[in-house]
């Protein structure tokens, strides 16, 4: 005859059970999951957010950010400028960051002659104001209220220009992106005015990536809306990402980029904009119909980064050889250099700037030469003070 | 009244939509091969 086993061993027992006749254990949280029908649902969630993340997806990144690695790092355009041009940078400090800078500049077609901006920035909040001598002034604030959410406010106030206002929020997840915004919203007119953008940028594996994005413009309440769908994919191979993106006025986008070396990035862009051309009469000088327009242009560059300086350099399609050249000649000196040839038209620009640094602090002083790290550490091998 | 002429077949290729958007995806498959290719890499400057 078997011993008793005293009563609070009983869960130590092996009793055999069969889990769809063991009784149903009451699940927390009242309402919301032992309801059947929501308890279903809950199910349902949890076991395709499981199945989510057992792909291993990753987030995408944002579609305005789609192919940043080619058009704002490799390629020149966002960095060139023409004339002559001087930055007088202060920072003042590092944690929280807070910085100024001046601006000058002359013989340039986009510069102001003189812009001042600041610049506060904390782990999760960030402000930057720019105003020029028209009194024209850009603002900017951010709000990250966690990981995964973004505000963002833009303001424009430009000389003769109506004011821009645009509102932002971002959502990154942990596989897919969400944006929204609105340019000028307002409803005081009796219905919506304004531009409104949503976009959606969702990984698909681990490496590839859909996007959807669809606009909402309407002008004034006595125009008709318009609106707009845009489709984007993106693919990231780790040191090499193509992206295309379907744009809804008829353009083609494609992009590739690879990271060559650590320091060494090289970039494409080919453009397709398809639109329609009125035919006139060679005689009468009307319109007797419509002809489709295709036009083109692909860029190649590169950016070679160097212990002391940055290059970039591009060629395009059109003809168009353009580089630019920062180079730091002393720890708060840096010389700027500019340069596009047209081949095409036989012109070309040039533009020349020398950039400062300089400390509003001891320490920031020593970082900004070299002597001491973030820490305020001394940098080994630094002549010591 | 002289009849107009006609561009050549040549020209006509040249001015179609279909003959741009072929140059530029050429490009970009050109461009794609360039940037993997070895080629790029001897780029690099050995420093």
């Amino acid at each position: 005859m078997s011993e008793q086993q005293p009563l609070q061993d009983v869960s130590k027992m092996a009793i055999p059970t069969i889990p769809s006749l063991s009784p149903q254990v009451p699940k927390q949280n009242g309402l919301w999951s032992s309801n059947p029908v929501f308890s279903y649902l809950n199910d349902v969630y949890t076991n395709i957010a499981e199945h989510r993340k057992s792909l291993g997806l990753t987030n995408p990144g944002t579609v305005e950010n789609l192919s940043k690695e080619v058009t704002r790092d490799v390629f020149a355009n966002q960095y060139f400028f023409t004339g002559l041009r001087a930055d007088l940078n202060k920072a003042f400090s590092l944690n929280p960051a807070f910085q100024t800078s001046h601006t000058l500049s002359i013989g340039s077609e986009n510069l102001p002659p003189y812009a001042f901006s600041a610049l506060y920035a904390k782990e999760d909040f960030f402000v930057q104001g720019n105003v020029d001598n028209d009194l024209s002034f850009s603002g900017k604030v951010n709000y990250g209220w966690d990981e995964h959410n973004i505000s963002k406010v833009t303001l424009q106030i430009a000389h003769n220009q109506p004011v821009m206002c645009q509102l932002e929020q971002d959502y990154q997840a942990n596989d897919f992106s969400i944006n929204v915004k609105a340019l000028n919203p307002t409803l005081l007119n009796g219905g919506f005015t304004g531009v409104a953008v949503a976009s959606l940028l969702q990984s698909f594996t681990s490496k590839f990536a859909v996007g959807i994005e669809s606009m909402y413009s309407r002008q004034a309440l006595s125009l008709p809306p318009d609106s707009a769908v845009n489709y984007f994919a993106r693919y990231n191979a780790g040191n090499w990402i193509a992206t295309a993106q379907l744009q809804a006025q008829g353009a083609l986008v494609g992009s590739f980029w690879r990271k060559v070396t650590d320091r060494v990035e090289a970039g494409l862009e080919t453009q397709l904009v398809a639109s329609v051309k009125p035919i006139t009469d060679s005689m009468m000088g009307t319109p007797i119909g419509y002809e489709p327009v295709v036009e083109g242009q692909t860029t190649i560059g590169a950016k070679y980064e160097y212990r002391q300086s940055v290059f970039r350099g591009q060629l395009n399609s059109a003809g168009k050889v353009a580089v630019f050249m920062e180079k730091r000649v002393l720890p708060t000196v840096s010389i700027l250099f500019s340069g596009e040839i047209d081949h095409l038209k036989n012109s070309s620009k040039l533009g020349v700037g020398l950039q400062f640094e300089s400390a509003g602090n001891e320490q920031l002083m020593l970082m900004q030469q070299g002597l001491v790290d973030a820490n305020g550490n001394p940098v080994p091998g630094a002549p010591q003070m | 009244m002289a009849a107009k002429d006609q561009p050549s077949t040549i020209t006509q290729i040249y001015n179609s939509p279909a003959f741009t958007a072929a140059v530029q995806v050429g490009l970009f498959v050109a461009g794609v091969a360039f940037i993997q290719s070895p080629l790029m890499d001897f780029l690099v400057p050995q420093l």
